[in-house]
């Protein structure tokens, strides 16, 4: 493990993160409740979508749904995605480049 | 045609010399000192058309223009006014063209001539004031003037501190003066303002709103603002407590003593008494004290002049003296009413000319011999008869010396000197003696004119007589010197005789119209109805006629014994081991009193250290005490800032929870 | 069905042990770990919450979440080049110029 920082901004540091763990879980715990939701408590009771494949099988992780809202509603966030993408790959390029004297 | 219109031009052509004399005195001969000649002339001309017309009709010549607010600047000239305008002008003229002679040697004499003409102006202003604030402000002017004066050879240090002392306790004086104004302005907008009806404007501080609505003032405050304005009087006319700067005053040159010292400056305190006499009379009390004060300092500085061996410091003390008598005469008005003030301007415009013949005498001394010590000084009647004889006059007039019991046609014969004191000291043995039962001022009196007339020959014979005790060869002074001493000597000798009833006349009815006894109930003065002067002739015993002259006779009688025949040594007297010499010659230790102990000590030592102290430590370390708290607190704080990032990520996370934390027990979620 | 909170509560540990790293670790490649274990809390936080109420817009969300962990992974390696260049090593303690 590396060498920790000095003893006192360890403490601090230990306790925050306690801190802020524990009101965390308290929020959490407090407004969701421990119990499994049932549906009927739900606002909107959504029935499970399942995707049938062409040889039968049953898809419930919904890949399918993704892949068509992902081309129709968030067209536009995907395609600002692929510029991001492209920004970071030039600035960290650019940034990690050895410099030529 | 009536002067009124051109009366502005009395103080405003001084001043225009003073301009035109700084300004071009260096080319001209003479150091341009005809400018203020010629002009003060033309002041003197207009003067005298004043007077005429005043005498001839009676009213006063009333010139005003409106300033701000209720404030105005004008010129007033009554017949107290008019007296002290010829008298001012002539007296003027007169030591400008002495000072023509006098200061023929001196290099900067265009710097002297400005500073005389622009002093002249402001006197003049001060007479012809007709509120008192403008009053006030010319008076100002004058003790600027008078600093610059005596301090006139500043390179030489007693000069410059002389300048500085005479200043300063002026000053002190002054600040009183300008306290009784303030506190009489606001009495009349408070108490008079509404009383005033109709809609002309309304001057607060003019003499005539003063005088003609005193009896809505209450009385406490007329007393207050009375006794500020005598304590402005008493620093401008030296009289005691605040007498301290005029023998200092001496530094400055000859002229400029004659002219501030003896006929002018010294006598607006007396003036200013004068001018608001209504006032005084109508104040319970400030006439009386006023006469105390004034019989005091009479005595006193007569005490001093006794022992001085610098011939100017006698002639100092001798002023101080006669103010004091002046101060004295007005005091008598609780009984004789406005009469007082012709009794004292007589005394003042007589006193005037022979003091300012003495002065120039004295600096005709000096001039010749070069040196103002007396005990150098002998033997010079041979060399300088003309000095000689004018001092002899003007010496006679000081001690107050004439003839008793007869009298031409209601005036006594003898010099001015005598025909002034002489009506001051017989009306004060029926007013003091008789009417009231103070009669200390007067007792005051008696004796400070039979000193006054020891060392007054004193004097003269350890000057002029005896064998000469220096070996310079004194020669006459010129022309331009010896005709004004002698104008100066005449005048000395029959001015008295010549004007005292038609002046006491003209000059005691200034206040006819306002009501006097009116006003002197309110003051608890108990004034005589229609009062002749000519009563007192027959309810006074011989006594008291004889009593000036004896006093005088015998004053100069003790001297000629002492100084001229010397049957009685002077040096068993006159030395240190004789105590009563001792104080007199230390001037009763007022420079210790005063300065080593009240000033010193006490000022310097107790307020001004202790005020420096709790100032630095207290006020500073309060101020300092904060920043550095504030700093301090700083230094600690700001060790938060370490520079590495993740304590700042840290920071963010730790208030963030501490964020929720809160919230969360406070029921949001 | 496991209620949803306890997913929730796993992802709010994962996410306080990356806090606790990004305050605690002294190299910038460690630092750059605990970052993305704190964005993968969060996604988990998404999953979590589409699964329980069966939508597909958590999943799409998630996508992004990812795609975008990545490039900000790239540039902060490439930052951490530049230092690297400096210093010779990545310690993030010692970069502390704009202290006091």
């Amino acid at each position: 493990m590396e060498q920790l920082p000095s003893k006192g901004w360890n403490i601090i540091n230990l306790v925050t993160a306690l801190m802020l763990m524990a009101v965390l879980v308290f929020a959490i715990v407090s407004v969701v409740g421990l119990e499994p939701l049932v549906p009927s408590t739900l606002p909107e009771s959504v029935p499970i979508d399942y995707t049938v494949w062409e040889d039968g099988s049953k898809d419930a992780s919904g890949i399918e749904h993704v892949g068509g809202l992902l081309f129709t509603k968030y067209v536009i966030p995907f395609e600002v995605l692929a510029l991001i993408l492209l920004a970071a790959l030039l600035g960290s390029l650019y940034m990690a480049k050895k410099e030529d004297e | 045609m009536a002067v009124d219109n051109i009366v502005y031009l009395i103080p405003a052509l001084p001043v225009l010399a003073f301009v035109l004399t700084l300004a071009f005195g260096k080319k001209l001969p003479s150091g341009g000192g005809y400018i203020p000649i010629l002009a003060i002339a033309i002041s003197c001309i207009i003067s005298i058309l004043a007077f005429l017309q005043i005498h001839e009709t009676g009213i006063p010549i009333e010139v005003s223009a409106h300033w701000f607010s209720v404030l105005n600047v004008g010129i007033l000239i009554d017949p107290l006014a008019s007296v002290m305008l010829l008298m001012v002008t002539f007296v003027s003229l007169l030591i400008h063209i002495y000072a023509i002679g006098y200061m023929a040697h001196d290099p900067a004499k265009p710097r002297y001539f400005a500073e005389t003409a622009l002093f002249t102006a402001a006197m003049l202003g001060v007479v012809l004031a007709d509120n008192i604030l403008q009053f006030f402000i010319a008076w100002e002017l004058v003790g600027l003037c008078s600093y610059l004066l005596i301090g006139f050879w500043f390179r030489k240090p007693t000069a410059a501190a002389a300048g500085k002392k005479a200043f300063l306790t002026t000053r002190v004086g002054d600040v009183l003066f300008l306290a009784g104004i303030v506190i009489l302005f606001f009495n009349m907008r408070e108490h008079v303002l509404p009383h005033i009806t109709g809609h002309e404007t309304v001057y607060l501080l003019q003499f005539s709103t003063i005088f003609d609505n005193i009896h809505h003032i209450p009385s406490g405050q007329l007393t207050i603002i009375t006794l500020l304005f005598f304590g402005g009087a008493v620093g401008k006319s030296g009289q005691f407590p605040l007498h301290v700067w005029l023998p200092d005053a001496m530094e400055g040159p000859t002229t400029v003593s004659a002219l501030i010292h003896a006929a002018t400056m010294v006598t607006a305190g007396v003036y200013l008494v004068a001018r608001t006499f209504p006032m005084f009379i109508a104040a319970p009390d400030s006439l009386m004290v006023v006469a105390y004060v004034g019989g005091f300092t009479a005595l006193f500085a007569s005490t001093m002049g006794l022992v001085m061996n610098d011939i100017k410091r006698v002639l100092a003390f001798s002023t101080i003296s006669q103010l004091g008598y002046m101060m004295l005469a007005l005091g008598m008005g609780s009984v004789i009413g406005a009469a007082a003030v012709g009794f004292a301007m007589f005394h003042l415009i007589n006193h005037a000319f022979f003091k300012a013949c003495l002065f120039l005498c004295a600096g005709s001394v000096i001039h010749s011999t070069g040196t103002n010590d007396l005990r150098e000084m002998g033997g010079l009647m041979s060399k300088m008869k003309i000095t000689g004889i004018t001092m002899l006059f003007a010496s006679l007039a000081l001690a107050g010396i004439g003839i008793p019991f007869l009298k031409i046609a209601g005036t006594p014969i003898g010099t001015s000197g005598f025909v002034s004191k002489d009506a001051i000291i017989v009306e004060g043995s029926y007013v003091f003696a008789h009417m009231t039962n103070d009669w200390i001022p007067f007792a005051f009196g008696i004796l400070a004119a039979l000193l006054t007339a020891i060392y007054t020959f004193r004097l003269w014979f350890m000057a002029f007589t005896g064998k000469p005790r220096q070996e310079r060869h004194p020669h006459e002074s010129p022309a331009t010197m010896t005709g004004v001493l002698s104008v100066l000597a005449v005048f000395a000798l029959v001015f008295g005789m010549l004007t005292f009833l038609p002046f006491l006349d003209f000059v005691g009815h200034t206040y006819d119209h306002e009501e006097i006894h009116h006003l002197a109930e309110l003051g608890g003065n108990h004034v005589i109805d229609h009062y002749e002067l000519h009563d007192v002739v027959h309810h006074a015993s011989p006594i008291i006629f004889l009593l000036p002259v004896i006093v005088g006779v015998g004053g100069l009688l003790l001297a000629w014994v002492i100084y001229n025949r010397r049957w009685i040594s002077v040096a068993s007297i006159g030395n240190m081991r004789n105590p009563l010499f001792a104080i007199l010659a230390k001037r009763y230790y007022q420079h210790e009193i005063f300065i080593e102990l009240i000033s010193l000590k006490f000022t310097y030592g107790v307020l001004a250290l202790t005020s420096e102290f709790s100032d630095r430590k207290i006020v500073d370390g309060i101020i300092d005490g904060i920043s550095s708290f504030i700093i301090g607190g700083a230094e600690v704080l700001k060790k938060i800032q370490t520079g590495v990032v993740q304590n700042y990520a840290t920071a963010t996370v730790l208030g963030v929870g501490l964020i929720a934390l809160i919230l969360s027990f406070r029921g949001v979620f | 069905m496991l209620p949803v909170s306890y997913y929730l509560i796993v992802a709010a540990i994962v996410f306080c042990i990356g806090v606790y790293g990004v305050m605690t670790l002294r190299s910038g490649i460690m630092i750059m770990m605990c970052v993305e274990l704190m964005l993968n809390a969060a996604n988990i936080n998404l999953i979590a919450f589409a699964s329980h109420f069966s939508q597909v817009n958590g999943h799409v969300f998630v996508l992004f979440s990812i795609a975008l962990a990545a490039a900000e992974a790239a540039i902060g390696f490439a930052i951490l080049m530049s230092i690297f260049r400096s210093k010779n090593n990545v310690n993030i303690d010692n970069i502390n110029i704009l202290r006091w």
